[in-house]
């Protein structure tokens, strides 16, 4: 006789409905959470993404990283500038 | 001529300096899985049912297999949720191939911290047994039951709407 599949859950969903099933279910069946949460959820998104872009041998994912190197730029340019007058 | 050269040289000098400095990594290990969103991998147990896209999951320098969530707050504290989504998410993984032998939460300054993961399968779906099967109760369609506290409805998103919050 063939074993009966168990319903597929993620695990994020299992750690949600560790703190509250109920909130998992409310979530599930489309109510919206408060601004407060939104906000944090984007924060969170946003984060992810940065933590996983620096984490990729070479590339420059902070703002600050991109505007030392336009500020690199912008002196060799006037470095240039100088010595040709 | 020269002065070309002079300011390609201050440029190279000067990008090689700021590419050092905002390319510096707090990486640990090698990584071997990274969730870098909807065209990742997802990790499967078909066997209890549970599915996860760790946030990484990195080679240590002894060679064993540690995975790390990511969670955005200030101070690595461990909460009983971030152990429920660790283990069944360390579950999903050592079904789907990766030798998984440790398990970390790390936050956003970059701290870590251990969270004890057992070889034995058994043990860990003791662990998360109760919230495992409240999420199968929401994903066959019926109403859990609701697990209200003081601490923890006072930072959900769905008090306004709950008829348990306290």
């Amino acid at each position: 006789m063939e074993r009966k599949q168990p319903v597929s859950v993620t695990a994020s969903d299992i750690g949600q409905a560790a703190r509250c099933p109920y909130a998992l279910y409310l979530e599930k069946t489309g109510h919206v959470p408060n601004w407060q949460t939104r906000l944090a959820r984007e924060r969170g998104i946003e984060q992810h993404a940065q933590w996983t872009c620096s984490r990729e041998p070479g590339r420059i994912c902070s703002c600050w990283g991109r505007v030392f190197m336009i500020i690199a730029l912008v002196v060799a340019l006037a470095v240039f500038l100088i010595l040709r007058l | 001529m020269d002065i070309v050269i002079v300011a390609i040289g201050v440029f190279l000098l000067l990008w090689l300096l700021t590419w050092r400095l905002v390319t510096e990594k707090t990486t640990y290990g090698k990584s071997v899985y990274m969730d870098r969103g909807y065209a990742t991998r997802v990790l499967e147990s078909r066997t209890h049912g549970i599915r996860c896209k760790p946030d990484s999951i990195e080679a240590m320098s002894d060679g064993e297999l540690a995975l790390i969530e990511l969670k955005n707050r200030a101070y690595p504290r461990l909460y009983p949720s971030d152990e429920a989504q660790i283990i069944a998410s360390v579950i999903a993984a050592r079904e789907s191939g990766f030798d998984i032998r440790r398990a970390m939460l790390e936050v956003c300054s970059g701290q870590r911290l251990e969270v004890p993961v057992s070889d034995d399968e058994g043990r860990l779906l003791e662990c998360i047994a109760a919230p495992l099967e409240a999420a199968r109760v929401v994903a066959r369609g019926e109403v859990p039951k609701a697990l209200p506290s003081r601490s923890k409805c006072r930072s959900c998103g769905f008090l306004n709407q709950c008829e348990f919050g306290v």
